[in-house]
């Protein structure tokens, strides 16, 4: 008796003691960070420290990036590959956050200085998560890299806070949106894709030729437009605010401009193609992915999207990819038409920074030099169908051909403002630009001039509010 | 004649309602097993055809490799697991406690753990993450991004409202049992140990899935205290199929099939016991 | 506590205490280590919870945390008054679907769990199979269960498809994840996944009511219904109260289907998808909100646990029964 009470007294408090001493445990957790956390003094994160034993020394680091190829951590290793190889002594753990859940990710992290030590932000995080204190200021290292010669300006201005000259990142890969359209569609229909991409009004009209006609016997929508269930809801409205001759903010960052009547005209004409019914109206209710697929199968005659899709349409329907697909063989790409003020589209992408809390600054500075090379560029570039940041790249005459219409994109392309209050911002557009769509699909009030201005001059009083934070 | 006539047709109705429900019940499980088996590019088409000419096992391959889903797969596990034997420990012992036995401040006990279940989640999310942060600075003790550290919360977040069941379950069980028992000269203890303990195995397993089920539901926590797939579960890793650039639907119906599987397969093979556990314990709620 | 008991401690509080502990003090010890880890796990961060409303945490203070500018109740103030508070931005949305959300889904889930656990409630063949099929979208975890039906909601998908192309019963396909249906889009999954878990609930309370209690009613001439009302559900009552209290509890503080529904917690549900919990996280965070954010969470605190109270009150002799 006396024995079978001491046995489940002895269980119980194993397991409060086991509790209390998760201590003695965590090595099978995050052995990366454990290593990490002892390996390097803390002093050697200043720069230019590099001794020749930090080079030699075996050294943990982590890294957290998006998923951005098919298979992201795998694809990632396999660039870093003759970097590990050349250092034996480093052991590089890759770790993918998707982008639902990274913003609140990297905000705690940054919050509290655990973290990674390498980090992929997308061009729009950077000011806020420097301004947080979360990231590193490299402005003196930039020279290793190239500094800002090599790199477009839409990408240059994303690794600083606007209005001040300190570098937090380094341009990693751009993205750029231009139109992918179907030869067959526009040869059915009779219309000269060298015109029609030309100004909003021969692209109005060639989509109006375009719309109906029949490839391989159905009948195709002219326009394919992701609406609010969309993770690139804003990024797809300001191309056309800017072509209008709007921008987000005054010129001074104080103030608020997108709902101004330029702004609105670019609002208008975009979401008008929809109205006019030369966009099937299913597919606002779509997300990009949806688009692209029905793109691929010949639903829509044009799409504006990324330079992934090439690589998509060239990768085998067995590895996820949309090679099957008519469209595979029958698009070409063409820039985006000029409006009232030019031709304009969204130049984002992602950079890379080095996080505060690293106690492995130079050895992971040492592994962004080498992300910088044109060599481990290219091969990013190849592995993800990104668009490369390096400038010699994307004006290389060796460029792929479906590469170089969106590296001319970059050239008109623009970015949103660096300031550290973009996170928020674009959070309150997305809402309301998810409701604009939402009007254009008839299923919240009517659509017109007046519908359209109230929803934009809500967002603008909900931004104004936070960029006056 | 006709009367027991009617009453069969009746019978006869209601069963093939039953059975209507039913299917209406497993459809969605089922069309998602259905989609797994179809290209990316059919998936994202939309799917309307009952016909499948050429079902795509490779998604079930492929899952696999395109993330690395075993690892997702052990951690849930482990911690899942982990979780429902602690959390069930203490429930059984609190439940007892409060089933049987009114002390002071049993009342409080009592409420306090309903109380908790009030609390928005997003109001913990800060304060654990930061508090796990002061305990490694001021203790040594790592706790984000551990087992540890996801067992704690997890056990801690279910304990309240599994001590709710396990005590429901004990209090059906007859009194006299432990009465007696304890007339013939066992220990309280002994008395709950060898008489109550035994008879109360299926509401331990019911309570026990219930547990293991909800944890395995956890999402929010689980994006915020692991950075790492060393410990990050399936909820974290199941997300990765959807990229910014490249959504794999195909992989993510495979994934979420496979998901689904091994909780059924627990399931099936313990409902027994959680249905009598639950008509037993579930009466008093 | 009663208030006999009360007084009665009082009169020799040292002795009755000692005697007390000493009588429980096995209640004591199986009960203590669940109450230190509740304390440390719930008591601690909701203390910080509370301080942290009453602090100025943004952008630039958020790495201070504590120690971040004490500014009373200016949080609550600005959150219940100020229209340009960061969390309020939609939060009527937010707090009209919930109210639409918890009221339908907790209602229909234990109806729809209470009638089918009666319809399971005799005999038939393969009875057995029956209730375990039945019971499987329980098994299907939330995440999984958002992005499944966010597939079947298509305008292209299988339920349009059903619903239109096969059974005819509305002209044209309609939206369910855009607009005002996108309300339909997430209760009705979470009804999929809720009622099972009450029907067997319900089905084991139903078997424990004993078959003479209605073979009396029957010859007394008490039809169906009247054995229900009079019958079957003052029997049930306890069981519906606690169910009730633990339905409503999960439904207002639902996250898991709408976020992976839409977007992954990055996107926006939509007017008529938003409910408190998607709202306040995704506020919280895109935002920087954390100090009007607890506050707000506060405030659902204690408004639930009014809730709790007036569902305390209602059902007590229920809950005393046992």
């Amino acid at each position: 008796m006396r024995n079978k009470k001491w046995t489940v007294f002895s269980t119980v408090m194993a397991s409060t003691l086991l509790l209390a001493g998760c201590g003695s445990n965590s090595g099978n957790g995050g052995d990366g960070q454990a290593a990490a956390t002892t390996s390097a003094s803390p002093s050697a994160s200043a720069s230019g420290q590099a001794s020749p034993s930090a080079q030699t020394d075996p050294v943990t680091l982590s890294a957290w990036i998006m998923p951005n190829s098919p298979k992201p951590d795998a694809d990632f290793l396999k660039v870093m590959d003759p970097y590990l190889k050349e250092h034996p002594n480093v052991t590089l753990k890759v770790t993918v956050l998707d982008w639902g859940s990274a913003w609140t990710k990297i905000t705690t992290a940054a919050t509290s200085g655990e973290g990674p030590d390498i980090l992929q932000l997308g061009t729009t995080w950077v000011p806020a998560i420097a301004s947080m204190g979360g990231i590193d200021k490299i402005t003196d290292k930039m020279g290793d890299v190239g500094g800002e010669a090599s790199y477009l300006p839409a990408s240059w201005n994303t690794t600083k806070i606007e209005g001040k000259e300190d570098i937090y990142g380094v341009p990693w890969f751009v993205d750029a949106r231009a139109i992918y359209y179907n030869k067959e569609a526009f040869k059915a229909a009779n219309v000269d894709p060298a015109e029609a991409f030309k100004t909003w009004d021969s692209f109005k009209s060639a989509l109006e030729k375009v719309n109906g006609v029949t490839l391989d016997g159905k009948k195709v929508a002219a326009l394919g437009v992701p609406g609010k269930n969309d993770w690139n809801v804003v990024h797809n409205i300001f191309p056309w605010i800017w072509a209008a001759g709007g921008d987000v903010l005054s010129a001074d960052h104080k103030s608020v401009t997108f709902n101004d009547d330029k702004g609105v005209d670019g609002v208008m004409y975009y979401t008008g193609l929809a109205n006019e019914g030369l966009v099937d109206k299913s597919s606002l209710e779509k997300n990009s992915s949806q688009i692209e697929s029905d793109f691929g199968d010949g639903k829509s005659a044009v799409i504006i999207t990324g330079p992934w899709l090439a690589k998509n349409f060239a990768t085998p329907s067995k590895a996820g990819g949309m090679d099957d697909k008519a469209a595979a063989k029958q698009f070409a790409i063409s820039p985006l038409p000029a409006g009232p003020s030019g031709q304009s589209t969204f130049i984002g992408g992602s950079d890379l920074t080095v996080f505060k809390g690293s106690k492995n600054k130079d050895a992971a500075w040492e592994v962004i030099k080498y992300l910088s090379t044109v060599e481990a560029q290219q091969a990013y570039a190849d592995i993800s169908g990104q668009l490369p940041a390096n400038k010699n790249l994307i004006e290389s005459p060796d460029l792929d051909a479906n590469m170089k219409a969106f590296a001319e994109a970059t050239k008109y392309g623009k970015s949103y403002p660096s300031i550290p209050q973009w996170g928020p911002t674009e959070t309150a557009l997305q809402k309301h630009f998810a409701n604009i769509w939402d009007i254009v699909a008839g299923v919240k009030g009517k659509y017109d001039r007046d519908s359209i201005q109230k929803e934009m001059n809500d967002a603008a009083s909900e931004v104004n509010s936070i960029i006056k934070q | 004649m006709t009367r027991r006539n009617s009453a069969k047709l009746a019978s006869l109705s209601l069963t093939t309602l039953t059975w209507i429900i039913v299917f209406i019940t497993v459809f969605p499980i089922l069309w998602m097993v259905f989609t797994s088996l179809h290209s990316n590019s059919e998936i994202l088409n939309g799917i309307t055809s009952l016909a499948l000419p050429s079902p795509q096992w490779s998604n079930y391959q492929n899952m696999w490799e395109t993330v690395n889903f075993a690892v997702y797969f052990r951690n849930s596990l482990l911690i899942c697991g982990l979780t429902t034997v602690f959390a069930g420990a203490f429930a059984v012992m609190a439940g007892y406690a409060l089933a049987r036995f009114r002390f002071a401040g049993s009342r409080t006990v009592s409420l306090s753990i309903v109380s908790t279940q009030m609390i928005p989640g997003i109001m913990f999310l800060f304060p654990i993450y930061l508090m796990f942060l002061w305990i490694k600075q001021a203790l040594g003790i790592p706790m984000i991004n551990t087992y540890w550290g996801m067992i704690l919360v997890y056990t801690a977040f279910y304990t309240p409202i599994s001590i709710w069941i396990m005590r429901s379950f004990f209090v059906s069980i007859p009194r006299d049992l432990e009465e007696s028992a304890v007339i013939d000269g066992c220990t309280k203890f002994q008395a709950f140990y060898k008489v109550i303990l035994p008879l109360s195995v299926p509401g331990i397993i019911a309570t026990c899935i219930y547990i293991f089920l909800t944890a395995w539901d956890e999402l929010l926590f689980a994006w915020v205290l692991t950075t790492s797939s060393d410990v990050q579960t399936i909820p974290v890793g199941i997300r990765l199929f959807v990229g910014q650039y490249n959504t794999r639907y195909d992989l993510l119906m495979a994934a979420s099939t496979v998901v689904t599987l091994p909780v059924m397969a627990i399931f099936f093979m313990t409902q027994r016991y959680f249905i009598s556990g639950m008509t037993a314990g579930a009466v008093k709620g | 506590m009663q208030p006999d008991n009360v007084t009665k401690r009082k009169a020799n509080s040292y002795t009755s205490l000692q005697k007390s502990f000493r009588t429980n003090r096995f209640a004591y010890m199986l009960i203590v280590p669940t109450l230190l880890f509740m304390l440390l796990v719930h008591f601690l961060p909701m203390a910080q919870g509370i301080v942290m409303s009453m602090l100025k945490l943004n952008q630039f203070t958020l790495a201070q945390y504590l120690r971040a500018p004490f500014i009373g109740f200016d949080n609550y103030k600005s959150l219940l008054f100020d229209e340009s508070n960061p969390i309020r931005q939609g939060m009527g949305f937010a707090v009209r679907n919930t109210v639409i959300y918890t009221i339908v889904v907790t209602f229909l889930v234990l109806a729809w769990g209470l009638l089918v656990a009666m319809l399971m409630n005799r005999p038939f063949p393969g009875r057995g199979i029956a209730r375990t099929a039945m019971l499987l979208p329980w098994v299907v975890p939330s995440y999984v269960v958002g992005v499944l039906w966010g597939f079947m909601w298509q305008r292209d998908g299988i339920i349009n498809y059903i619903l239109v192309d096969l059974l005819h019963l509305m002209g044209e396909k309609p939206f369910w994840l855009i607009g005002h249906n996108t309300i339909w889009a997430i209760i009705i999954p979470t009804i999929w996944r809720g009622w099972p878990f009450l029907m067997v609930v319900f089905l084991a309370a139903l078997q424990t009511i004993p078959e003479d209690i209605y073979e009396a009613a029957r010859i007394d001439g008490a039809h169906k219904l009247r054995q229900f009302v009079h019958i079957t559900l003052p029997l049930l009552k306890p069981v519906i109260a606690v169910q009730l209290l633990f339905q409503f509890i999960n439904n207002v503080y639902s996250y898991n289907i709408v976020s992976t529904m839409f977007g992954n917690g990055a996107g926006y549900p939509g007017e008529w998808g938003d409910l408190l919990m998607t709202a306040l996280t995704r506020q919280s965070f895109g935002y920087w909100a954390f100090g009007s954010g607890s506050a707000a969470s506060f405030l659902l605190m204690v408004v639930m646990l009014v809730f709790v109270g007036i569902w305390y009150r209602t059902f007590r002799s229920e809950l005393n029964s046992q």
